[in-house]
């Protein structure tokens, strides 16, 4: 390995780290680049695998949204009072929900920014 | 056909327009994303993500940058994240510069002490040094595309200078 008297200006530093980076370049430019049909191929595959996870996510949410109707129409049906309560219940955890998310986002975001 | 035509045709939906822009920048971020990551196995799976994540991000492009420089962003942002949640373990990198060094080897480029040191950087001041001073990008820029302040990007540069430096002596 060679030894060379380090940069001082960052001039300097950006020749010196050019020069150096620049040899991995042998490494990138003998692996072929993806034929265009391969690239097209690839891209449609993801859109398909993409689209097909949306509409399973979309069914979880119909079927989920179907069970809290019914389940909320039977309850205010059989005993009106437990189906103010538990809407009472749904909201609060919601919104205690939302405010620790918003908490954790904030404290996140200002990690990142002090790191 | 400009690249700006295109770019309009991929954003409208044209998988075959942006399977050739994405041809078009493969040198430029493969080349990119192995000098970050200095690990050739890595660099395939994030170079491919990108294409995907790119993909996927397309309608948000808005021409304030290059487009080549918006794939590096996203590119930078899917090795942070990865090396975030520490699924680049430190042996697995070892490993990887030893490879990386035997392929140069084979290529009869010589693998120097400041390769050795820059393969050693943690990779958030890899990123920034290599924006910096390979791509010649701005402070806001690098952070804007490391998703951190100006102040951030500085001190990464400058501590990265000073780890290779340490490295050296």
């Amino acid at each position: 390995m060679e030894h060379k008297k380090l940069p001082e200006t960052e001039e300097e530093w950006s020749a010196m780290l050019k020069e150096q980076w620049t040899k991995l370049d042998v490494y990138s430019e003998q692996k072929p680049v993806p034929s265009q049909t391969f690239l097209i191929g690839m891209l449609t595959e993801h859109k398909q695998r993409q689209k097909r996870a949306l509409w399973r996510e979309l069914s979880v949410l119909w079927l989920a949204a179907a069970v809290m109707l019914l389940g909320g129409f039977t309850l205010a049906v059989t005993d009106i009072s437990v189906y103010v309560m538990m809407q009472l219940v749904l909201f609060v955890g919601i919104l205690g929900g939302l405010l620790m998310r918003g908490y954790v986002m904030k404290r996140r975001r200002r990690g990142a920014r002090h790191e | 056909m400009t690249e700006q035509d295109t770019i309009d045709r991929a954003q409208a939906g044209d998988t075959a327009a942006l399977a050739l822009l994405l041809q078009q920048h493969y040198t430029f971020v493969r080349s990119y994303v192995l000098k970050l990551t200095m690990n050739p196995t890595l660099t395939d799976d994030i170079v491919q993500d990108t294409m995907l994540k790119s993909m996927e991000k397309l309608h948000l492009y808005n021409g304030a940058s290059k487009f080549s420089s918006w794939l590096i962003t996203i590119a930078t942002r899917i090795y942070v994240d990865l090396t975030r949640r520490q699924k680049v373990e430190k042996r697995w990198q070892e490993q990887a510069i030893r490879s990386l060094r035997y392929q140069m080897e084979a290529h009869n480029e010589e693998w120097t002490d400041m390769i050795d040191s820059l393969g050693k950087l943690p990779p958030e001041q890899r990123a920034a040094i290599l924006l910096k001073h390979y791509y010649g990008y701005t402070y806001p820029e690098i952070a804007e595309m490391l998703n951190c302040s100006e102040g951030t990007a500085k001190s990464r540069v400058f501590y990265g200078i000073e780890h290779i430096r340490k490295e050296l002596k």
